[in-house]
């Protein structure tokens, strides 16, 4: 811890332990207080039921999780959850391959369009949401009307699979442009000569891509699934909030959501931390098995 | 004079009543009202009147948003001994917030100043829990009908007898889709304050215990012959393509199809009666207003508690005594008339009523003079105060998820009101009264 006692044959730069420390005290410090302290508070409130957001509470130590496990409204939010991680997933990376493919195939202004594409990144969640609400708005939005005219009613409102898909639809858009940067990015990394050689032995765009382009950028592939679970599982929060409220029914009633919900609509404080430590275990096992699973597949050059 | 305080939505601590024990015994009084924005000027208004009789007190004020965040923000600040001398919380909360242990009673803190008969009995007695009037109600609001009075002339039905029974509202429902003169006949919000409210027509309680008034509830009665009653005739609305659905809580798309001409019918919240005046004012649409249709066509009325004042506890001395007499102030029924010209919440105070009366405004507006019979045609009774449970907020979501069930998957009417009886019930056992 002091100084005095540094190693004298060191041969690096910095041979100062407590200005190393004193360097590191910044990021220490703020994770202590803004995320280590938090997670275990929200740890020592689940254990507590609070009726009266945290006023009177009681210690009954993992009843808030037995009850949670058994309720089969907080199973079905879990597994909408899951499925709308699948759902965002999936077409997130298919969209964001197919252009990402496209821009990379251009020759000129590609940097033009890989701006277009990566705009809705910049609209913040809540805005995206609002923005699909108004297009898609039942009574007078631009899209719902235009579709009546041709026969369709869009009542996604009240139409539990239409929600659902309303909803990923606007934190699909929202992930597309980050997505798309990673894969451009990647693409561009892959040897030009590899495509001349298959183009001369008349390889197809598709088999191209499924051959060669993506096993190449796996390993981008691989960082983009995990970082899009992530996203799809805590984020959708303001698109839920702002669209469904998470109906009709239950069926855009998101975890992330549900939390929301029963900590500050019912003042349920302890009920939401056991909540979300339970959301917290479930992302971590699959960040792992993704992680495991992405290793073995993924071909890190 | 007037001190307009700070509107700091998020703090807590509002600089001049930084710590617990000299804020309480100051001369500063710390009140949060719900609503900011336009009603702001009206507070100011109401509060600067009282500040002129009590030159030594300082009136600081601050709007928290809307009743939740208003709630949430006087738990949070009661966790640091910070709470405001009056908060304004809505009545959805109202067993929580007594559970707190923040507040007095009024009936406690305003002893024989404070007579609830002075109160129109709606909006009074749904604060009556355990013995005590736990809150003062500053502003009711009961569900009203706006009908659309063209259509109803196209449609063949005479605009001067707009239904009052369940039965009669289908039927005119049915002559105004078939004539083709509305898509559909009503629209309103999918919320639990319908059936509730019907059930409470019907002298029907939600719960045991009294509804809640006398203990905690443990039996929500959502399967008994009034409920099903309710859940089967909705149930047949929708299906039919009468009633429509504009989901959950969903106020203004509700307001948006009556507004355009889609629903022949509307009802909503008395509360916003102005706004709903003049957007059909704008549209052009000759509007109709009539009390909220009942099962029998006739019926023992719904509560209208919709907020109220809440003393803190632990006051004492001559702040304690000006406390009390800023919120009978608030109430008193100057304030109440000029409250209610000013927003069309109801007054609470059957004095305000009598003053409007005299003043000829009901005549001049007969649209809450609808309002105003039916908020008087109240009748006590353990159903009609309406039930009083922990969870309140938790227990109305079930209801109108599984009322949503109902209508999207072809869940039938028993099935949903059974479930939402045993998630319901649930609900209520977890939560203990204090």
């Amino acid at each position: 811890m002091n100084s005095t006692t540094a190693p004298e044959m060191s041969r690096e730069i910095y041979t100062s332990n407590w200005q190393g420390y004193l360097l590191l005290l910044p990021i220490v410090a703020l994770s202590l207080i803004f995320a280590y302290y938090p997670a275990l508070d929200t740890f020592r409130l689940s254990l507590f039921k609070t009726a009266t957001f945290g006023l009177n509470s009681v210690y009954v130590g993992f009843e808030n999780f037995n009850r949670l496990l058994s309720s089969g409204v907080f199973q079905y939010s879990l597994v909408i959850s899951l499925a709308f991680a699948v759902v965002v997933v999936a077409t997130t990376l298919a969209i964001s391959l197919y252009i990402g493919y496209l821009i990379h195939r251009i020759l000129q202004g590609s940097s033009l369009y890989l701006v277009a594409a990566i705009w809705p990144y910049a609209l913040p969640l809540a805005v995206s949401a609002l923005l699909l609400s108004f297009l898609f708005h039942p009574t007078v939005g631009i899209v719902t009307r235009a579709l009546e005219t041709i026969g369709i009613a869009f009542q996604w409102r009240n139409d539990p699979v239409l929600a659902f898909m309303m909803v990923a639809l606007a934190t699909t858009w929202k992930l597309i442009g980050y997505n798309v940067i990673f894969i451009v990015g990647a693409l561009a990394t892959v040897p030009k000569s590899l495509e001349e050689t298959a183009r001369l032995d008349a390889v197809g765009s598709w088999r191209l891509i499924r051959r060669v382009y993506l096993p190449l950028i796996s390993p981008t592939i691989a960082f983009l699934i995990v970082l899009n679970t992530i996203e799809a599982l805590f984020r959708p929060f303001p698109v839920v909030d702002l669209m469904t409220n998470g109906g009709p029914g239950e069926a855009t009633n998101l975890i992330i959501y549900k939390i929301y919900q029963d900590a500050f609509a019912y003042q349920n404080l302890g009920v939401a931390a056991a909540e979300s430590i339970i959301l917290f275990v479930i992302s971590g096992i699959l960040m792992y098995a993704q992680i495991r699973l992405s290793d073995s597949y993924a071909h890190f050059g | 004079m007037t001190n307009s305080g700070t509107t700091n939505s998020t703090g807590n601590t509002t600089g001049s009543s930084s710590n617990s024990n000299s804020g309480s015994n100051s001369n500063t009084i710390d009140i949060w009202l719900a609503w900011g924005g336009y009603y702001e000027s009206i507070y100011e208004e109401m509060l600067g009147q009282f500040e002129s009789q009590y030159p030594d007190y300082n009136i600081n004020y601050t709007s928290k948003g809307n009743y939740r965040e208003t709630l949430n923000a006087v738990f949070t600040a009661a966790q640091a001994n910070n709470e405001p001398d009056i908060a304004h919380l809505g009545s959805g909360a109202t067993v929580s917030i007594m559970d707190s242990g923040v507040f007095e009673p009024i009936s406690d803190i305003a002893g024989s100043q404070f007579d609830p008969s002075d109160y129109t009995g709606a909006s009074v007695r749904p604060f009556e829990i355990e013995g005590k009037v736990r809150a003062l109600p500053f502003g009711s609001s009961q569900i009203i009908m706006f009908y659309n009075r063209s259509l109803f002339a196209d449609a063949g039905l005479d605009p001067e007898s707009p239904p009052s029974s369940l039965e009669g509202l289908q039927s005119a429902s049915q002559t105004i889709v078939d004539s083709g003169a509305a898509e559909y006949g009503i629209t309103w919000p999918n919320a639990a304050w319908w059936p509730l409210s019907w059930m409470q027509e019907m002298g029907q309680p939600l719960t045991d215990a009294e509804n809640g008034h006398a203990g905690e509830p443990s039996t929500l009665h959502l399967t008994s012959d009034a409920s099903m009653q309710i859940a089967r005739w909705y149930e047949g609305m929708a299906e039919s393509g009468l009633y429509m659905n504009p989901g959950i809580e969903s106020w203004s798309p509700a307001r948006q199809a009556f507004i355009t001409g889609d629903s022949a019918m509307h009802m909503t919240s008395v509360g916003s009666m102005a706004g709903e005046l003049s957007a059909a004012n704008e549209n052009g649409i000759d509007l109709g207003t009539a009390a909220l249709p009942t099962p029998s066509g006739g019926g023992m009325g719904h509560n209208a508690g919709t907020a109220a004042l809440w003393a803190r506890s632990g006051l004492s001395g001559e702040k304690r005594e000006v406390v009390r007499n800023l919120m009978l102030f608030l109430t008193n029924p100057e304030q109440q008339a000029y409250w209610h010209k000013s927003t069309g919440y109801y007054p609470t105070n059957r004095g305000a009523i009598d003053q409007l009366e005299s003043e000829g405004w009901y005549e001049e507006n007969p649209a809450f003079g609808v309002a105003k019979e039916q908020l008087l045609s109240w009748e006590d009774s353990v159903a009609t105060r309406g039930a009083a449970m922990g969870s309140s907020a938790q227990i109305t979501r079930i209801i109108a998820e599984q009322q949503e069930r109902m209508f999207q998957d072809g869940t039938d009417a028993e099935t949903a009101m059974q479930t939402a009886k045993e998630e319901g019930e649930r609900v209520l056992e977890q939560y203990d009264r204090a």
